[in-house]
């Protein structure tokens, strides 16, 4: 029995979002067990991993049956192809989030680094963009996309900090260097989190305005050329 | 006024089809009797022939014949008035007649109803060339016994008699009918208005109440069917407010009662759209109860747990139980979820699902637990050290002086760690009990916090630490216990100077806000991360327990510093950026001499902590942590 094309689409919102909720899950339990020193809730995050992936998987498959079946278009086909991105991202965000957690296990067996960083601002931030981010895919808020995007620089400002930080606590103590790497791992994949999270947020804007707001420079760039190749 | 023109419409329609079967009949009626006139005027015609017979006869001369015919004619104009009667022989001759001289009358052999007569004989309608009138005519032979013909005797009716008579009728019936439509145009109004009308009324008071709207009740005039029926809706349009504002009252109270809930209720139809949600589980689900409405849960909340808890329980029609532990940036959230089914006889159509926010049992409970561990802990230590020195005198009578003396000092350095660890837990148990512990007075906070940076200044010289002092040039009156406050502050400071580098600052400071008092102790130590800040008030907590005991610390400091705090209606906070340093604070409220407010919190405050020993609160220990 076929279904109808709206019944499907109801379907696969249900789908992507679960596979947000155990993202955003995982997110939270890594982070809070990197800066709480907590290695049972990072424990937790690289269990739950085989059930995102199998998600993913899911809506994957889910995607393209109804492109194959239904064959979509205008707003719709603009949803689903959305959807397809955003999975792979969301999927993405879980791994990073198991490599996190990892980081936080180790770190847990030593003694604590008390440097100035400012890691629970950059989970805090991280998270605060991931919930948004799908709250702008239900909502079908652009504006709150688009806000979503604007974090990600913080983001990055925090890791280049800790970056710094971290590289003269090594210079001054061997001793730490161990800790420093996993931390500036840790660091590392906080920031590339937060970057998938934007892929997440520009998906969504193009699902809402049909609107590429990727690589703008690129984009750019490649209009000037055109424009100038038209001159010559 | 359609109303009219129905009952109206019916009327003429009875009125017109009583009219048409009543002309009818009457039509055929009259004609009847026309044809029974006529009858009998050919009867008298007859008559006439037959009177006629023996002066036709008699053969004399037209004049005599004339005059014999005279007495029969007559008789006949006598039986039929209006009818005009000839006679004429055989050939023709006319004889006689009623209404014209016979002598002036030419021969009427030819005339159509003569030639009739010996025929057919019919009536014939034509043009009296004589009268200049349409006339009826008709004529019978007269003969003879033996069959010879001897005349005609002749009748003509004039024929506008009859036309005039048949008008007459159809326009009486014309002015019946008129009448009867008018007469049935009024019984219409009549009906209009004495059934209608009030139908209207009706009408529109049961459109009213079907639209909620308040509608002042029928009147009860009248009698019948509609009087009754008037009635019948009054008391229905009773009933139906008398439901309504139950069920508005049943239901403000589920509400009422549903907002007041700790618990987060939520209900979803059989999609799991949210039906229903009280303001604890718009809270707990981070959503304003207005948007959510309506939408599914999985949109609403993308807590796995909780989406599989709803979908496992519409899905099975039995109740679930669950747990969701949500990591949070400063502490976890748990949550216990029940959810159990809507159902009726064709299975479960919603659910209805209760969030249990156990997050606070649960710290409490790891409170409590970190508490018997730590308490056994602390006091284990110094009670195996004591143990070991005193064993190792006993065990050893040959025991050089200097070595014995050094291992009893031992020992009772560790007893008054001890003694420190109970006093300090003796002193929370007093403060924390209900009938207080303080022993208040007016003090100045300036004069608490200069002695006790005066006391602390020597344990932060011996660390090289400098110890800043900023006070306020007007006094900071508050009503408080002045050893309680004392001790707070002295643990504080204590906190600091251990935590501060060589050679760090520690600053002390104190103002107020017009409101409060606050006095705030910066140093610049490692610091605490966030999600300690709030723990490190527990008793027994650490961040970093080796370092702290080996500062000598019972873990009590803060715990103490937090219940003064509460106990002057005041509180104990932190805020720290990790390795730069924190800065602790106290805050009670200010006594004010013509405040009323302020004087009256004071008061407030002294009554609770009435009666308590003087040095309720009494610290010998060093304090925890920063």
């Amino acid at each position: 029995m076929t279904r109808s094309l709206d019944d499907d689409l109801h379907l696969l919102r249900q789908r992507i979002l679960r596979m947000g909720g155990m993202v955003e899950e995982a997110t939270a339990n890594a982070t809070a067990a990197l800066t709480q020193r907590r290695p049972e809730l990072a424990r937790r995050v690289l269990e739950a991993d085989d059930a995102i992936d199998m998600v993913e998987l899911d809506v994957d498959e889910e995607c393209l049956r109804i492109l194959a079946l239904h064959q979509p278009v205008a707003s719709d086909l603009r949803y689903i192809t959305a959807v397809l991105k955003i999975n792979n991202d969301l999927e993405r965000i879980g791994d990073l989030a198991c490599n996190v957690a990892e980081r936080a296990i180790d770190l847990s067996t030593r003694d604590p680094l008390v440097l100035p960083m400012q890691f629970e601002r950059m989970t805090e931030i991280v998270r605060a963009m991931l919930h948004d981010a799908l709250d702008a895919l239900v909502s079908r808020n652009a504006e709150l996309a688009r806000d979503v995007c604007a974090r990600d620089r913080e983001v990055n400002a925090i890791h280049r900090e800790n970056f710094a930080i971290l590289q003269e606590c090594m210079k001054g103590d061997v001793e730490t260097v161990e800790r420093c790497v996993d931390l500036l791992s840790a660091s590392r994949q906080l920031e590339r989190m937060a970057d998938q999270t934007t892929n997440i947020a520009e998906d969504v804007v193009f699902l809402v305005e049909g609107l590429v707001i990727r690589h703008r420079k690129a984009q750019q760039r490649a209009q000037a050329g055109e424009t100038d190749r038209a001159r010559l | 006024m359609t109303g009219f023109w129905k009952v109206f419409a019916a009327t003429a329609l009875v009125v017109a089809v009583a009219l048409t079967v009543m002309g009818t009949l009457a039509f055929d009626r009259v004609s009847e009797l026309d044809s029974a006139a006529t009858r009998r005027e050919l009867l008298g015609h007859a008559l006439l022939a037959v009177a006629c017979r023996a002066p036709l006869e008699g053969g004399g001369s037209p004049a005599q014949v004339r005059d014999e015919l005279a007495e029969p004619l007559a008789q006949a104009a006598r039986l039929a008035p209006g009818r005009r009667f000839t006679v004429l022989l055989a050939d023709g001759t006319v004889v006689a007649d009623t209404h014209e001289n016979p002598a002036d009358m030419d021969n009427h052999a030819g005339r159509p109803e003569i030639l009739a007569a010996r025929g057919p004989h019919e009536p014939v309608v034509r043009w009296s060339r004589t009268l200049g009138r349409n006339m009826l005519y008709d004529a019978l032979p007269i003969e003879h016994p033996d069959g010879t013909l001897l005349g005609y005797a002749r009748v003509a009716i004039p024929m506008d008699d009859l036309a005039e008579e048949h008008a007459h009728l159809r326009s009486a019936l014309l002015l019946a009918a008129g009448l009867a439509l008018a007469l049935g145009a009024l019984a219409a109004l009549v009906v209009a208005r004495g059934v209608h009308r009030p139908l209207q009324r009706i009408t529109a008071f049961v459109d009213a109440v079907a639209r909620g709207e308040p509608a002042p009740r029928l009147p009860r005039s009248g009698q019948g069917d509609l009087a009754g029926l008037a009635e019948s809706v009054n008391v229905m349009a009773d009933r139906l407010d008398e439901r309504f504002q139950r069920i508005l009252r049943d239901q403000s109270e589920i509400l009422a009662v549903l907002s007041s809930m700790v618990e987060g209720v939520l209900a979803t139809d059989h999609e799991q759209r949210i039906m229903l949600l009280n303001a604890a589980a718009a809270s707990m689900l981070g959503a304003p109860a207005a948007e959510v409405r309506g939408r599914p849960v999985w949109e609403v909340t993308r807590t796995p747990e909780i989406v599989d808890i709803v979908t496992r329980c519409l899905r099975d029609g039995r109740l679930a139980t669950g747990e969701a532990l949500l990591a949070g940036e400063s502490h976890d959230r748990v949550l216990r979820l029940t959810a159990s089914p809507l159902a009726d006889d064709h299975g479960a159509w919603g659910c209805v699902l209760v969030l249990h926010d156990l997050t606070e049992v649960r710290r409490l409970e790891q409170v409590r637990r970190d508490f018997v561990t730590n308490v056994s802990h602390e006091l284990k230590t110094p009670l195996t050290s004591m143990r070991g020195f005193v064993e190792a005198v006993l065990d050893d009578p040959a025991m050089e002086p200097a070595m014995r003396a050094r291992f009893l000092l031992r020992a009772r350095e560790n007893t008054d760690r001890m003694v420190a660890i109970v006093g300090d837990l003796l002193s929370l148990a007093r403060i924390e009990a209900e009938d207080g512990g303080l022993d208040t007075d007016e003090l100045d906070l300036r004069d608490v916090a200069a002695t006790a940076t005066a006391e602390a200044s020597s344990a932060a010289s011996l660390r090289g630490i400098s110890l800043q002092l900023g006070l306020p040039g007007e006094p900071l009156s508050v009503f408080g216990d002045r050893t309680a406050l004392a001790t707070a502050i002295t643990n504080l400071l204590d906190n600091a100077i251990k935590y501060s580098p060589q050679g760090g600052r520690v600053r002390l400071s104190a103002g107020t806000d017009g409101r409060e008092a606050w006095v705030e102790v910066t140093d610049n130590g490692p610091g605490i991360p966030a999600h300690e800040t709030e723990r490190i008030f527990e008793r027994f907590y650490r961040v970093d327990r080796n370092r702290s005991r080996e500062l000598g610390g019972t873990g009590l400091g803060l715990s103490i510093v937090r219940h003064v705090a509460r106990a002057h209606g005041g509180r104990a906070s932190v805020q720290s950026t990790p390795g730069r340093g924190s800065t602790f604070r106290i805050a009670i409220p200010l006594h004010l001499a013509d405040g009323p407010t302020a004087g009256r919190e004071a008061q407030e405050s002294r009554a609770d902590v009435a009666g308590a020993p003087p040095q309720a609160v009494r610290s010998s220990a060093a304090p925890e942590e920063t």
